[in-house]
């Protein structure tokens, strides 16, 4: 491998793929860090894409980081599929109320459509506008929820570990409809700004999206994102 | 009189301990243990009764029956034989088991040991393990009252003032959020309530270490550990030193063995 500077996509990506990076790459966790850092409350970066894409640019400058991070909001898949999710003023959401009660609930639960339910149209925008002002070059990480997170989301943590052993078949059930879920949010997260044909990495629910060789996409818009 | 005995685990220190009684006793307790341990929470009211009905005290029921089947679980989720559900299910089980044993043990005379106000801190949405340590403070004689989770400084003083808490316990799992027990300490000061409640903090970040630094009481490692220390810090004899929850079970173990003492 060649000794000259990496970008900081090659550098990262040379991580992810087990090989030698120029440097130890230097990736802060910042998203709830990066709003106090700019001076911004929680809650308007769910109202606004600017307010947390501004956040992103201000420490990627100041801390020259190896990658910026989508805007927080796991919890997005868990709000879409019916639970009660709150934002606080200024910490980041979370949920106050599962809303599957037992398995009956599971008749009228179905799996998400990230382009169009709940507020992930709006969190794949700010993904993709986020994409586009830091170019090819920068790596946007991403998370996905895991479906055993939603599930417990969905369930209560201590109701669904105790459904275990009381009901397992209805906790496979579940797990099949936030697998999906999940799963379609992550491949929406990578859809949203245009990837690479690097293969992907091994954690299932870290994807980090890089730019196709084209520079004349348009920036996609939150109505671009609500595809039926 | 035929008598029986039946060993159980020492919570603290993991030893086993002889209990003796009737044959009778001996397997209704074992029968009690059992169906504890394998978290069968609606079979346990009536093992319990059966227990009771043997002549046992109901102090005896809960040590020897309720607590001795979760310290089965308790020692395997040390030795990670099991795990989070299995200590679930099995609490759950202890807890069914309370609701028969505790309208008889306020009558004998056994008033709460003390009152206690959990939560998890401001932030911070993690609660299994302050569940677990709740049921295990009920199990112990303390009344407990939890505040749930992402529990503002102001939502603890409130509590505090609205049951006369003798104990107020902290938990977080992340260290982002650590630093609200500290948040909460001065929150408690502000209300004048700092010289009048006992503070514990707990949860995976938050080491002997840090708990001490930031000025609490007492700090444990697990929820066994934690009503030990919460039973020391309430009693009179206390003398205002932090109370090391991981000492009190290195102690257990050098008191029960005289010549790694000597």
């Amino acid at each position: 491998m060649a000794l000259a500077s990496m970008s900081p996509m090659d550098r990262i990506m040379a991580v992810c793929h087990h090989e030698i990076p120029d440097r130890v790459p230097f990736l802060l966790t910042s998203r709830e860090f990066g709003l106090r850092y700019a001076g911004v409350k929680h809650s308007k970066a769910y109202e606004d894409p600017d307010v947390y894409i501004g956040a992103q640019l201000k420490l990627l400058k100041d801390f020259q980081l190896d990658g910026v991070w989508d805007i927080w909001c796991t919890p997005a898949v868990d709000e879409a599929l019916g639970a009660t999710m709150e934002i606080p003023d200024d910490d980041p959401p979370w949920i106050t109320r599962p809303c599957v009660r037992g398995p009956a609930d599971l008749e009228t639960l179905k799996p998400v459509n990230p382009w169009r339910d709940g507020r992930m149209p709006y969190l794949l925008d700010v993904v993709a506008r986020l994409k586009k002002a830091v170019g090819p070059d920068v790596p946007v990480i991403a998370w996905a929820s895991p479906p055993f997170r939603t599930a417990c989301m969905l369930r209560g943590n201590t109701e669904l570990y105790m459904d275990l052993y009381d009901n397992p078949q209805f906790v496979r059930d579940l797990l099949e409809i936030t697998t999906e879920s999940c799963t379609a949010y992550g491949k929406a997260l990578v859809e949203a700004a245009p990837t690479s044909s690097r293969p992907p990495t091994r954690s299932p629910t870290w994807t980090a999206s890089r730019s196709s060789t084209s520079e004349s996409s348009p920036t996609p818009t939150a109505s671009a994102c609500s595809r039926r | 009189m035929t008598v029986a005995a039946m060993q159980i685990i020492d919570p603290i220190t993991g030893d086993l301990l002889e209990v003796s009684g009737t044959p009778e006793q001996i397997e209704a307790l074992q029968t009690l243990a059992a169906r504890v341990e394998r978290g069968e929470h609606l079979a346990v009211p009536d093992a319990t009764q059966a227990a009771l009905d043997t002549g046992l005290p109901p102090f005896d029921v809960l040590v020897n029956g309720l607590q001795a089947g979760l310290a089965i679980v308790g020692d395997r989720f040390k030795r990670r034989a099991a795990f989070i559900p299995e200590v679930l299910i099995s609490a759950r089980a202890m807890k069914a088991g309370m609701t028969v044993l505790k309208p008889l043990l306020v009558p004998t005379g056994q008033k709460p040991k003390g009152i206690v106000v959990l939560g998890t801190v401001m932030g911070d949405l993690h609660d299994i393990g302050k569940g677990i340590v709740g049921i295990m403070l009920e199990g112990a004689g303390f009344e407990v009252h939890d505040c749930g989770v992402n529990t503002s400084p102001e939502q603890f003083v409130q509590k505090i003032l609205d049951v006369k808490a003798d104990v107020m316990g902290m938990s977080a799992l992340l260290s982002t959020t650590m630093m609200n027990h500290k948040v909460t300490i001065q929150a408690l000061t502000e209300a004048g309530l700092r010289d009048k409640v006992k503070v514990m903090s707990g949860g995976a970040p938050v080491t002997a270490r840090f708990a001490e630094d930031i000025g609490v009481d007492g700090w444990a490692p697990d929820a066994l550990t934690a009503v030990e220390a919460a039973k020391l810090l309430i009693t009179a004899d206390w003398d205002g030193t932090f109370v090391n929850g991981g000492a009190l079970k290195r102690k257990a173990l050098v008191d029960a063995t005289p010549e790694a003492s000597a």
